[in-house]
């Protein structure tokens, strides 16, 4: 968080700041810091609740097709609806598609991993397919910036995108923390049902909660991959599968890797996307934990 | 058979003269007689293409400006998407089929069902694979004709190019005159300022929420050179200069503090009232004030859209742009650009 506030172009030392570095800090760096902080928890927590959700280390949320829904929304607010606001239409649109896989896997009142996987797929297609006809009918200058923006970046942020997302995600985070047993039921699997959970209630309550998580970072910074996978699995190396421990340790490494790629992406040429960071890290770390898990959970 | 073979030939015969009429009576108002001529095009390629052009897809709206300006709009046949949002193009000329976007051909049927007699494009190998549409476009037998939007001095050539393809000489003379006027009016404006009252300019450009630095490279960065100030963006990435560099505010701060004029531009999908937002904003803001120009008030905004009184964009528009850069930097040097935006627009695209 030090090092986010206190990194950037202009020189700051944080014992002799002159009022130059004081309005760059409260205008430009806390707000980024702070969206850091949100997307760390967000993105990190969301992958870790449907990863014990669907017992699989490999889930994220994008499965869900949040991402695509999210990019139609932000493409569709570009090209038709300025007026609207591209953040709430690819909240909305997010969060449309999540429900439209959830709904599309639900088969005989039961939702499995395969079934939700193939429903994101679906979705992932359907929203892809529009964003894609949307594309052709935007001028090519909006077209760059779009691709540009669902690259997802933190450099955009300000105090009112903070306002409206970190909240809401620290709320989540709180409730998560306070469903903990039942996560720890659910990642037992069918044993769930045992203890007395209904898994099918509960599966849906926490998909949703996984994918608002989500949304209400993306709308605002545009994709920003790999974090849900990455952390959460780190996590549960130096913690365990606990919930009680897993969550703080998922929100500290999860704050600690954005804010850190946040960072690294100031002090680099121009304005690099923090997402092509997380990126290029989180895909070498993918490949090992497919190699070492072969997908399954222990 | 001897009766059957001359019905043959009189049919044969009018069947000639009949398509000898069609021939004319579909053609253009363009009366030259056709011949084959090799031009050097922007990209250094020797083209050989036979003249004037009669069927011509052409893929940049720029290319497009220039001509409707040459009066040659009823030879082009094929158009980009990019033409609808192009307020200086005519609606005759808008109608044309679309065939491609972003300088690609996206339907190579459509091309060849149009039968064209010349590809016009960017040099822009970066943005697309221009090696493909050289040997696709060789393979149907359809010559390309590259053209570059770099520096000023381009576009007087790129105007002379297109007047000698499209048989249209004398008009693109007539333009290229009056850019060379303008040029020359506006350096010995230049050349009166007083080292010491040099400006130093930024200009940004707001698109989607993020800022793009306008880069040394871009002919708007040589408009303010050639208007008498410096301009302080030159940016490289491994060799590589872009013409525009998407840059955090911070960085901006930080890199352009002595900046003496910060100049916003619209974009096409930038409208005028968010980039007034923005500079409003910046005018309030204790950060940007780090900034010399915001500071002292100096923020200007000019259009760079596709409207019909945006004049900064890389095409004939920049002949009335270099004099609004020039007035919107040195307002006491030079004169007000309304008249010559007004007799631009009327002199050589009919518009009031």
């Amino acid at each position: 968080m030090l090092l986010g506030v206190f990194v950037g172009s202009y020189p700051t030392n944080p014992l002799h700041l002159d009022g130059l570095a004081k309005a760059i800090i409260w205008k430009f760096r806390l707000p980024r810091t702070l969206m850091g902080v949100s997307a760390g928890i967000a993105l990190s927590l969301g992958g870790m609740t449907l990863q014990a959700v669907f017992r699989n280390p490999l889930v994220d949320t994008y499965i869900l097709g949040v991402a695509s829904g999210v990019a139609f929304g932000a493409a569709l607010a570009v090209a038709f609806l300025p007026f609207v606001g591209l953040a709430s239409l690819a909240l909305l649109f997010g969060l449309l598609a999540v429900f439209l896989a959830y709904y599309l896997a639900r088969v005989n009142g039961r939702v499995s991993t395969v079934s939700l996987i193939l429903g994101g797929i679906i979705v992932t297609a359907l929203f892809s397919a529009l964003l894609s006809l949307l594309e052709l009918l935007l001028p090519s200058e909006s077209l760059s910036g779009l691709v540009v923006w669902l690259m997802g970046s933190l450099a955009n942020s300000t105090w009112k995108t903070v306002v409206y997302s970190l909240p809401g995600v620290v709320l989540i985070a709180v409730l998560l923390y306070l469903l903990r047993w039942n996560l720890n039921a659910m990642s037992l699997g069918d044993e769930a049902e045992i203890l007395g959970l209904n898994v099918s209630l509960w599966r849906g309550i926490f998909v949703f909660l996984s994918a608002l998580l989500t949304a209400l970072v993306i709308s605002f910074t545009g994709i920003i991959g790999w974090v849900g996978l990455i952390v959460p699995h780190t996590a549960r190396m130096l913690v365990g599968p606990e919930h009680s421990k897993l969550i703080p340790a998922t929100i500290s490494i999860g704050i600690t890797v954005m804010v850190l790629a946040d960072v690294i992406v100031r002090l680099l040429p121009g304005d690099i996307p923090v997402g092509i960071i997380t990126t290029l890290v989180g895909v070498p770390f993918f490949a090992y934990l497919l190699r070492k898990t072969g997908g399954g959970w222990s | 058979m001897k009766w059957g073979g001359l019905i043959l030939s009189v049919v044969l015969l009018l069947a000639v003269v009949s398509a000898g009429c069609v021939g004319n009576s579909t053609g253009t108002s363009s009366k030259a007689t056709t011949k084959e001529v090799t031009v050097k095009d922007f990209s250094g390629r020797n083209v050989t293409v036979k003249v004037p052009v009669q069927r011509a897809v052409v893929l940049s709206t720029s290319a497009l400006e220039i001509i409707q300006l040459l009066n040659a709009s009823d030879q082009v046949v094929g158009i980009p998407k990019e033409a609808q949002y192009d307020a200086l193009l005519s609606e005759s000329l808008k109608n044309k089929t679309v065939v491609g976007s972003m300088l690609r051909i996206t339907d190579w049927e459509k091309v060849l069902a149009l039968k064209p007699d010349l590809i016009i494009d960017l040099d822009l190998k970066k943005f697309y694979n221009v090696d493909e549409l050289l040997n696709r476009s060789a393979s149907y037998g359809i010559p390309v004709v590259l053209l570059r939007e770099d520096r000023l001095e381009d576009i007087p050539r790129a105007v002379s190019l297109l007047g000698e393809l499209f048989g249209r000489e004398k008009e693109a003379k007539a333009f290229d005159d009056y850019f060379n006027e303008q040029v020359k009016e506006v350096k010995a404006i230049a050349s009166k300022i007083p080292a010491d009252e040099r400006k130093k300019v930024v200009m940004i450009q707001p698109i989607m929420g993020k800022l793009y630095l306008v880069n040394g490279n871009d002919v708007l960065a040589q408009a303010v050179r050639l208007v008498g100030a410096d301009y302080l963006v030159n940016i490289t990435f491994s060799g590589y200069t872009p013409v525009r560099v998407p840059m955090d505010p911070e960085k901006i701060i930080a890199s352009y503090r002595d900046a003496d004029v910060v100049v916003l531009l619209t974009s096409a999908v930038t409208p005028y009232d968010q980039v007034e937002k923005l500079k409003e904003e910046m005018l309030s803001d204790e950060a940007w004030k780090g900034i010399k120009a915001v500071r002292e008030g100096n923020v200007i905004i000019l259009r760079a859209d596709m409207g019909k009184d945006s004049f900064l964009r890389w095409s004939p528009r920049l002949a009335v742009g270099i004099w609004v850069i020039g007035k919107a930097i040195y307002p006491n040097y030079y004169p007000d650009w309304n008249d010559k935006a007004k007799d631009f627009l009327k002199r050589f695209y009919g518009l009031s």
